[in-house]
């Protein structure tokens, strides 16, 4: 009879445990999952302004359309950005977002260069900062790509 | 010549007007995201818009009535009012589109702000209502919309690999292993919405109408429908195309209109910009003016008030005061800030929730020999027509959990 009892009371402390473990994945899977999404925005932004940026410099683009092309590119890295800031997360996952924030970070640095170089016609500090944005498109979608993988 | 000239304008219009913002914005994600690998749905829907749209210009000519006068004749006030109801709602959501698509098209010919072409844009396409002739609006927007060739054009400059797209027509999952099952089919019905929108069969039976058409016009609006459209189609699987040449390897997923126009920058320069642009304002004022006009329609031939670009604005007075009233809705709608492009992601996935209230009706009446005499539907014509009921009803049912499921796709 006390070895039933005991048997129980290890199998609850068994589900109990389990349900915690599980929940704390769930938890951390979404975290990973809300990471993932607010990433691949910012990637997709970051590179549409780089590409936007080289159709510029080849004079495919016509004033307008790279002024669009770099101001909505600033409004979804800023939507990313907003995003990642307002998340609550704990262990690697908030390792994981300062990282993915300072990538975001410095692609709206590039954009914001971009823009004020193209303001005063200036070409060759455009095609730096169309590095950079290809930089941090690259480094957000790895990291996209990691996240996804852990999600 | 005048009978050539007059089927050539016909096709030409329905090439042009094939397209709209729905179709632009959702082939374009969808070449982004799954490359070609939806280009059936396109196919789908488009067969789909052929079969209903051929069924209800031939009802127009025949009967010489409007389809919504009739479907409240012979279904009864209820189920004309669901039908009403939903299509009436889905075109003000489409019209909404339409109307922030084309302030989109003319931020990127100014760099002004949609928010303030907006209001210009709403009271653009009612003046043109007001003022210009039907047949003018119809021809010229529908060739100027034409333009979009461009993108036709540009598959071929960019030179992708054939049988790498070939393949990816085949292919039935995601290029992109990052895409879950569950987008894919959402933007399936997105793709098949915005081919079977709701307007096209309105406006189509109406300008039926509106043109007097007769039963010896039933064979030049068969030609209109099954080459215009499929070439209309052709444009669309165009802009899925370049997007899946250009922007899916590069990993940009569309969110706004201007990305739409970057792989034909990237193929023909500032020349097929400047013509894409061009296209991009026809396409959405011509769809602008077409569902605009299909607010006053539906409403007016569900009531029974007079309607019609023929008939003087005076006497027709609640037609004009329909339109003025949805445009200025659209227009409010907009001024809240809401992103046109997910206005237009929005109304082509509830098009596809309203289509079978919209087209069950038609289906009906055009069986019916006490509107239709000798010229009801083949048994060709019915089979494919209950086919495609089915594949209506499944998509209208999937439509609203795979949005949720999705969070519309994202």
């Amino acid at each position: 009879m006390s070895m039933d009892k005991r048997g129980q009371r290890l199998a609850v402390a068994g589900a109990v445990a389990l349900s915690i473990a599980l929940a704390g994945c769930s938890a951390q899977s979404t975290q990973y999952g809300q990471l993932a999404q607010a990433t691949g925005t910012a990637a997709s932004a970051a590179q549409s302004a780089a590409y936007t940026l080289s159709l510029h410099r080849l004079r495919d683009l016509i004033g307008p359309v790279t002024d669009t092309g770099l101001s909505d590119s600033m409004t979804n890295l800023q939507q990313a950005a907003d995003s990642l800031t307002g998340m609550t997360l704990t262990g690697a996952a908030r390792t994981a977002h300062d990282d993915l924030l300072k990538h975001v970070r410095a692609a709206q640095d590039a954009v914001l260069r971009a823009q004020a170089m193209l303001q005063i016609h200036s070409d060759s500090p455009v095609a730096s900062a169309r590095q950079a944005l290809e930089h941090a498109a690259q480094a957000l979608s790895l990291r996209e790509s990691d996240l996804k993988a852990k999600e | 010549m005048k009978a050539i000239l007059g089927l050539a304008l016909g096709v030409l219009t329905a090439i042009g007007g094939f397209v709209d913002i729905g179709d632009l914005v959702t082939s374009t994600v969808v070449g982004s995201r799954f490359g070609m690998t939806l280009v059936w749905a396109i196919l789908v829907g488009m067969v789909g818009i052929c079969l209903f749209a051929q069924m209800s210009g031939r009802v127009a000519a025949i009967s010489g009535r409007a389809t919504f006068e009739i479907i409240r004749e012979r279904l009864g006030d209820r189920l004309a009012l669901a039908n009403l109801g939903a299509s009436f709602l889905i075109n003000l959501l489409t019209l909404t589109a339409e109307v922030g698509g084309i302030a989109l098209a003319m931020q990127l010919a100014s760099s002004i702000q949609p928010m303030l072409w907006m209001p210009v844009a709403a009271f653009a396409v009612w003046i043109v209502i007001w003022r210009v002739k039907f047949t003018i609006l119809e021809n010229v927007t529908g060739m100027l919309g034409l333009a979009i060739v461009v993108f036709a054009v540009a598959v071929f400059v960019l030179q992708p690999n054939w049988l790498d797209l070939g393949m990816q027509v085949l292919q039935r999952a995601p290029v992109h292993s990052s895409e879950s099952p569950a987008t894919y089919w959402y933007f399936a019905i997105a793709l098949f919405g915005s081919a079977m929108t709701p307007y096209e069969v309105f406006f189509y039976s109406s300008g039926a109408i509106e043109e007097k058409w007769t039963k010896k016009d039933v064979s030049q609006s068969r030609m209109n429908v099954l080459v215009g459209f499929p070439l209309g189609a052709m444009l669309s699987i165009s802009l899925v195309a370049v997007a899946a040449i250009v922007l899916l390897p590069q990993e940009i997923a569309v969110t706004s209109l201007y990305q739409v126009a970057l792989p034909v920058a990237q193929a023909l320069g500032t020349v097929g910009l400047i013509i894409a642009i061009l296209g991009f304002v026809a396409v959405t004022f011509g769809a602008a003016l077409e569902t605009t006009l299909s607010s006053g329609y539906t409403l007016s031939q569900f009531f029974g008030w007079p309607w019609g670009k023929m008939v003087r604005p005076a006497h027709a007075s609640l037609f004009h005061l329909t339109m003025i009233v949805s445009l200025l809705i659209g227009l409010g709608i907009l001024m809240t800030g809401v992103n046109p492009v997910q206005v237009t992601e929005l109304s082509v996935v509830f098009s596809a929730v309203a289509l079978p209230l919209t087209y069950l009706p038609i289906l009906i009446i055009a069986n019916d020999p006490q509107y239709m005499g000798k010229e009801t539907n083949g048994k060709v014509t019915n089979f494919f027509g209950l086919i495609y009921l089915g594949i209506i009803l499944i998509a209208a049912v999937a439509a609203i959990p795979l949005l949720i499921i999705t969070g519309a796709g994202s």
